[in-house]
């Protein structure tokens, strides 16, 4: 029984304990690491600037390649219409297919 | 009216304005972010975590409440955020033990609040251990009215809650103090 009680004292006592808490004191220096962290975030980056511009020009670099490619695969490909044709042609003839004067 | 004009110098670049906004609420921030993480260095990192979503929210401030309250909001929200990525740090450096025997565990401080006078320090100390293990409305609801010693109206409003709502948690946080701190001297 008189543990409980001794028990129950302790714990009334460290449960006030925290009564008449005083605010702890701030570091004065915090204060200029959020300056200095707030002026990095709002200068603009020259390097985010910098980054920016080789971007665009990678993607307009790309874009040209890709029409540049696009022009001369169709430019190829009705060249290549053409010398099949002709190839066509060309074997046809060899084969002796539209000659009239092939005798067996 | 003062604390709207403090608002839009705050908005229109003023940092001597931001100083003073500082100057009158970091004692607020600290302390209460001190009673949750009982960490100098944490507190301090989170302080200014706090302070930076402060001057970047400032202009989505809409006065329905107090400054005071949206600020304690912030503190309180960010305290709880801190700590559960914390919690989850701690849980998957478990996993990794298990796989590598060689990781150290991750260990609690002892916590001495610096506002403690020093004939308590020592059993503020098991009670800030008890208070650690409290769920985070409870935890909030004693923090903010035995550690902050904001009345019951100015924890209600923090927290979005009725009076009796806020007077039930503060009595279950006490209740359940009481459970652990038996414990811890019954050993």
């Amino acid at each position: 029984m008189d543990t409980e009680k001794k028990i129950q004292d302790e714990i009334d006592q460290t449960i006030q304990s925290i009564e008449g808490i005083k605010r702890a004191g701030v570091n004065p220096y915090v204060f200029n690491k959020i300056m200095s962290r707030l002026n990095e975030k709002e200068e603009p980056s020259i390097f985010a600037f910098k980054g920016f511009k080789l971007a665009f020009a990678m993607v307009t670099l790309f874009i040209i390649v890709n029409l540049v490619t696009i022009f001369l695969i169709q430019k190829d490909s009705t060249q290549s219409v053409y010398t099949r044709e002709q190839m066509i042609d060309n074997i046809t003839y060899e084969y002796f297919l539209k000659t009239p004067y092939y005798n067996y | 009216m003062e604390e709207k004009d403090l608002i839009n110098r705050i908005l229109s670049g003023d940092k001597a304005a931001f100083k003073e906004l500082f100057d009158l609420y970091s004692a607020k921030v600290y302390n209460t972010v001190l009673g949750y993480l009982q960490n100098k260095e944490d507190a301090e990192d989170l302080m200014q975590e706090i302070f930076l979503q402060i001057y970047k929210s400032i202009g989505g401030f809409k006065q329905d409440s107090s400054l005071n309250t949206w600020i304690y909001r912030i503190a309180v929200n960010k305290s709880l955020e801190f700590i559960r990525n914390k919690s989850r740090k701690k849980r998957f450096a478990f996993v990794k033990s298990i796989f590598h025997k060689d990781n150290e565990e991750y260990e609690i401080e002892d916590f001495i609040h610096p506002g403690i006078i020093l004939e308590n320090k020592e059993r503020a100390g098991i009670l800030f251990k008890a208070i650690d293990l409290l769920p985070d409305n409870q935890k909030t609801a004693f923090i903010l009215n035995k550690i902050e010693n904001l009345s019951y109206d100015e924890v209600c409003e923090v927290m979005k809650l009725s009076k009796s709502s806020v007077e039930s948690l503060i009595h279950r946080a006490k209740s359940n103090l009481q459970k652990y701190l038996y414990g811890f001297y019954k050993k």
